[in-house]
């Protein structure tokens, strides 16, 4: 596979984080160790939530020559709408590739794939929680990435994604595949998702969430023996992707190339995460066979590990089962410790934590990892940064459901 | 690149169609669709497996039982390999509003913990995949009114990766009218709730397509725009072995061409409508 498809890179970041909202100020906060988690009121209706969690503090306006938006419309989008626009349109703006941009390439010929888990649940929820009844009769409405390409001015194919919180990984996957085929010569992916009072109120039921609210910037702790759960987090983070002639046509700079991706499904449970690593593993080995990649090639990995008890036992045994020997040599973090887990968002978030890690020669932490929990041995990098050369890097996302996805992402030659 | 729907050659992502069928309840039904056993020929599913689930994730999963029911009960599938595309219209509804109300009445203890795992965009394929025990890849696509052209361009998408004999399952699912809900949550009216699952194959690029089989193939820069059709005449069309195309944007549309005997759909069991 890996060589009969074009190589596909990464020619523009756009983001709005917890930690930051540009490649540069994400890549300072995790090579400094920063938590973005901090005590979240989600308090709906007189009655008080409050949860751990990682908030986007501010978003940026999105650049003027990038959208149709009027003035002064961005702010009156919904957050969602917000945590897509924003963070889409930096990265057509980065990538050179807005309408007003000179050598860019027709609008017809970019496509937008957008990782979104819940998008409707979300609009009725904010719908609902301003005093509208949306949910009782729902009206015929565009789907936010329509609303999306239409915003940015692109008419190529779009369409929206959903593995849960392995949501914006496959929609790297499948935009990497629209570019083999010919269909679009760019393509804007990504995913976000926003803070929900539902969501924060079901995962709590679930007894999936970490139940430090006293002390927050401690309550996201993959791996570690005391971890109790995943802090929930918010935000967007988007990519431009070209194959890598038109890249070099253009005289555009890459942070890396989306050299291969593994799929598969556990088939075992829809809430429950499954004990079994063979088909997590199966995800990485398949991703390292498409980049052509032996697992001794692996200079880090960035885990899923979200900081619930099962699924990092779950996903240390897949690592070890794909890596076999090379395991202790792979340094393995988990960039949840310090972002929490941005659920749609969360994929192309820690794929930009790989970028970041060739970028600045250095791997993120695990925060919070003091001790080790049962059966999440791997070679770890804990709580401080580590400088390293780093030219390989997979990233794991699994999700309700069962859906496991790992992408392995190349430095740019 | 220019493809044609007549090509003799298999473009990247280009399908077999293996078994197709539409299932139509009415959303009184759905409750009893859930509870019934699997039609013969189908997997059983495991013991009150959708008792949470959306109604489109029942009538879905009904569409690929379906169309494991109709196949050759002495070489059943193996489902192993297969991955699952699942695209719904504002699936969820129910739960959701009930969810808003005793979030509202009750606060935090009111939220049911299935709403996401059961209500969200991927919930569908999700379980097909759970069900069925298909260890490729499920997911969920599209959410609002374009959900057959973003499954169909998904499904495409995955057969670029996958190989014969793992088969892509596409179900498309939706309403022919939204419900309306009271305050309380309660249905005001008796939708029909439309699911059509496609068992697709991939057709290695380059190799010809197939003449006898029914088939599904992307094609570029078309300068006839397809016409927007709902969805159920979309599941008409195919139920009645009719070329279907299907607009996926500026240029780009999915061709659904039938084989000597259309596509083979398996006519909804329960409601003798048009489909």
């Amino acid at each position: 596979m890996a060589d009969q498809h074009p190589p596909v890179v990464i020619t523009g970041i756009g983001a709005a984080t917890p930690l930051g909202n540009s490649f540069a100020s994400i890549a300072d906060a995790l090579m400094a160790g920063r938590s973005g988690v901090s005590r979240y009121d989600a308090t709906t209706f007189g009655r008080p939530q409050k949860y751990p969690a990682a908030v986007v503090s501010d978003i940026a306006s999105p650049p003027a020559e990038a959208t149709t938006l009027a003035q002064g419309a961005f702010s009156k989008l919904s957050r969602l709408e917000q945590l897509a626009i924003s963070p889409a349109a930096w990265a057509l703006h980065d990538a050179g590739l807005t309408p007003a941009a000179a050598g860019g390439c027709p609008p017809d010929r970019i496509g937008v794939v957008a990782g979104i888990g819940a998008e409707q649940l979300k609009h009725w929820e904010q719908d609902y929680l301003k005093g509208s009844r949306d949910v009782f009769a729902p009206a015929a409405a565009p789907t936010l990435v329509q609303r999306l390409a239409a915003t940015l001015g692109i008419t190529g194919p779009t369409t929206t994604v959903a593995a849960a919180c392995a949501s914006s990984g496959y929609a790297v996957g499948l935009a990497r595949s629209w570019l083999h085929a010919g269909w679009v010569d760019a393509c804007l992916v990504g995913g976000c998702d926003i803070l929900s009072p539902t969501a924060l109120a079901a995962f709590h039921n679930l007894r999936a969430l970490s139940r430090r609210e006293d002390d927050p910037a401690a309550a996201s702790r993959p791996f570690d023996a005391d971890r109790d759960g995943f802090v929930m987090g918010e935000g967007g983070v988007f990519f431009v992707l070209e194959r890598r002639a038109d890249a070099d046509r253009r005289g555009q700079a890459r942070y890396g190339e989306v050299a291969g991706v593994g799929m598969t499904s556990d088939a075992s449970h829809m809430v429950s995460p499954c004990s079994n690593p063979t088909q997590a593993s199966r995800a990485i080995t398949q991703a390292l066979n498409d980049a052509g990649l032996s697992p001794d090639a692996v200079d880090y990995i960035n885990a899923h590990a979200a900081g619930t008890p099962v699924g990092d036992a779950a996903e240390a045994a897949a690592i070890r089962s794909a890596l076999g020997d090379a395991t202790t040599d792979v340094p393995v973090s988990s960039t949840k410790s310090m972002s929490g887990h941005l659920i749609s968002a969360a994929a192309a978030f820690e794929a930009l934590a790989c970028l970041a890690a060739f970028e600045r020669n250095c791997l993120p932490p695990t925060i919070n990892l003091d001790s080790p929990g049962e059966g999440c041995a791997v070679h770890h990098v804990a709580n401080k940064p580590r400088p390293a050369q780093v030219n390989v890097a997979a990233s794991n996302s699994f999700g309700f459901g069962g859906a496991n996805l790992c992408l392995v992402l190349k430095r740019a030659a | 690149m220019s493809l044609s729907p007549a090509a003799a050659v298999a473009p990247l992502g280009a399908c077999a169609i293996r078994g197709a069928a539409v299932v139509t309840a009415r959303l009184t039904e759905i409750s009893l669709l859930a509870r019934q056993p699997a039609p013969a020929g189908a997997p059983a599913l495991p013991a009150r497996f959708l008792r949470h689930a959306d109604e489109q994730t029942v009538v879905g999963l009904q569409a690929v039982l379906r169309t494991l029911g109709a196949g050759d009960p002495a070489h059943p599938r193996d489902l192993t390999s297969d991955a699952v595309v699942a695209a719904s219209c504002r699936a969820g509804q129910l739960t959701a509003a009930r969810t808003m109300v005793g979030l509202e009445r009750q606060g935090p203890v009111g939220v049911t913990p299935h709403v996401v795992p059961q209500c969200s965009l991927h919930s569908l394929a999700s379980a097909v995949s759970v069900a069925l025990g298909m260890h490729g890849p499920n997911i969920g696509v599209a959410g609002g009114p374009a959900a057959i052209s973003e499954g169909l361009m998904a499904a495409s998408t995955l057969a670029m990766t996958l190989t014969a004999p793992a088969a892509i399952w596409l179900i498309v699912t939706g309403w022919d009218d939204q419900p309306w809900l009271d305050d309380e949550a309660t249905p005001q009216t008796d939708p029909t709730c439309r699911s059509l699952a496609l068992c697709l194959q991939a057709v290695p690029h380059g190799s010809a397509l197939p003449r006898e089989t029914p088939y599904l193939v992307m094609t570029q820069n078309s300068h006839k725009a397809a016409e927007d059709r709902p969805f159920w005449e979309h599941c008409k069309r195919l139920t009645q072995g009719r070329t279907t195309t299907v607009d996926c944007g500026r240029g780009l549309h999915a061709v659904l061409q039938p084989g000597a005997d259309g596509f083979g759909v398996q006519p909804p069991p329960r409601r003798q409508e048009a489909a």
